[in-house]
């Protein structure tokens, strides 16, 4: 398991290659699908271990001038249950 | 459980790499929770459903749906931002995911059935409402479209006005199908259950995911909807309290989904709760 004291580049790419070593299920099942891979997992946010955390609530969108090529930006909504957490780590 | 020190952060990123907070807001005495995005009228709407708490953290016995209550924050820069707002009409509805259509915006809204205020926490006696809104701050109801059973629930609109929903339910989850004025509802149970779905479109494709329960546990997941069947395509390192997911499309071929997973520990073991964010690659 992840040592997220340990800092953020060990946590990417350790992420990184459990997914690599087969997260991905590749093609689905349906010939006519297309086939996505997930070439990465990056953990972008999370809260002190000291922490009574039990859920965040993610959501991504883009707004402001957003492009199908490359939205301006994106947005995330992580739900945090105390005030004293760490700060995000991206 | 419930806390009232709970939270809201809006981070924002340029390149989905780099990540800075955009705003925070708390209600008093109450947990912020389930935030969803809306653009709506030039605005960025992030609403948040909010159980009652109190001063401290509430035991879960006495969660009470009655006393929920929506609010939200609103910018029109990304810059600038209003809240905490209470929305008006929402008291008593655990407030979910939104989407807008023809000038209007619309929320999944999920209540005791005729607010009985015998019951705590969240049984089947639960009822599931489209909510409406002129200006995404004052809600109305449109529809009842799930009367018994009702739970978190994902709208996606079409071009001609009708409206496609995932919505989970204590069993398998449902697909949900009404054309305006969406009082007539079409419901096809779906092969599993689907905790926190989402409903998007990747290019011409529908994209359901969430939470799935397998073997080695809850895992959050990705499925192409085709023909109302769903076809696993992914499923991310996840574990524990986890789902949520969240999809922006970056390129026809390219696109990020963020979701949340408590599948990692800490150095004493401890597990952690953490937003997670991975790229997808299609090949068409």
């Amino acid at each position: 398991m992840m040592n997220h004291t340990t800092g953020m580049m060990t946590v990417m790419l350790g992420l990184a290659a459990s997914a690599a070593a087969g997260v991905d299920t590749g093609a689905a099942s349906n010939d006519k699908l297309p086939t996505v891979k997930v070439i990465s997992v990056r953990r972008v946010f999370h809260m002190g271990s000291t922490m009574p955390s039990r859920t965040f609530a993610g959501f991504a969108d883009s707004f402001g001038s957003p492009s199908a090529a490359a939205p301006t930006a994106t947005w995330f909504i992580p739900r945090r249950p105390s005030s004293s957490c760490a700060a995000p780590t991206a | 459980m419930v806390h009232p020190t709970a939270s809201v952060i809006i981070l924002r990123s340029a390149d989905g790499m780099k990540w800075e907070e955009a705003h925070r807001f708390h209600v008093e005495r109450r947990d912020t929770r389930d935030p969803h995005f809306l653009v709506f009228q030039d605005k960025l709407f992030a609403y948040t459903g909010t159980w009652y708490s109190g001063t401290t953290t509430l035991a879960r016995a006495d969660y009470d749906l009655n006393k929920h209550l929506g609010y939200v924050a609103w910018s029109g820069d990304g810059a600038t931002w209003h809240s905490p707002i209470l929305l008006e009409g929402t008291f008593g509805h655990y407030i979910w995911r939104a989407a807008a259509f023809g000038g209007k915006a619309y929320l999944c809204g999920r209540r005791n059935i005729g607010f009985d205020i015998t019951a705590r926490g969240e049984g089947r006696r639960v009822e599931s409402l489209m909510l409406e809104s002129d200006d995404g701050l004052i809600w109305r109801q449109r529809a009842v479209y799930q009367e018994i059973d009702g739970d978190e629930t994902a709208f996606l609109f079409e071009a001609d006005g009708s409206v496609l929903g995932v919505g989970r339910r204590s069993t398998n989850a449902q697909l949900l199908r009404a054309k305006p004025p969406y009082t007539h509802w079409d419901r096809k149970d779906l092969d599993r259950s689907i905790g926190g779905p989402l409903l998007a479109k990747w290019g011409e494709r529908y994209l359901v995911g969430g939470r799935n329960t397998t073997p080695a546990g809850p895992k959050t997941s990705l499925c192409w909807l085709v023909d109302d069947q769903l076809h696993e395509f992914a499923e991310l390192p996840s574990g524990g309290d986890n789902s949520y997911p969240g999809f922006v499309e970056l390129a026809p071929d390219r696109a990020l989904v963020s979701y949340y997973s408590s599948h990692e520990q800490d150095a004493s073991g401890k597990a952690i709760t953490a937003i997670y964010l991975a790229e997808l690659t299609m090949d068409q």
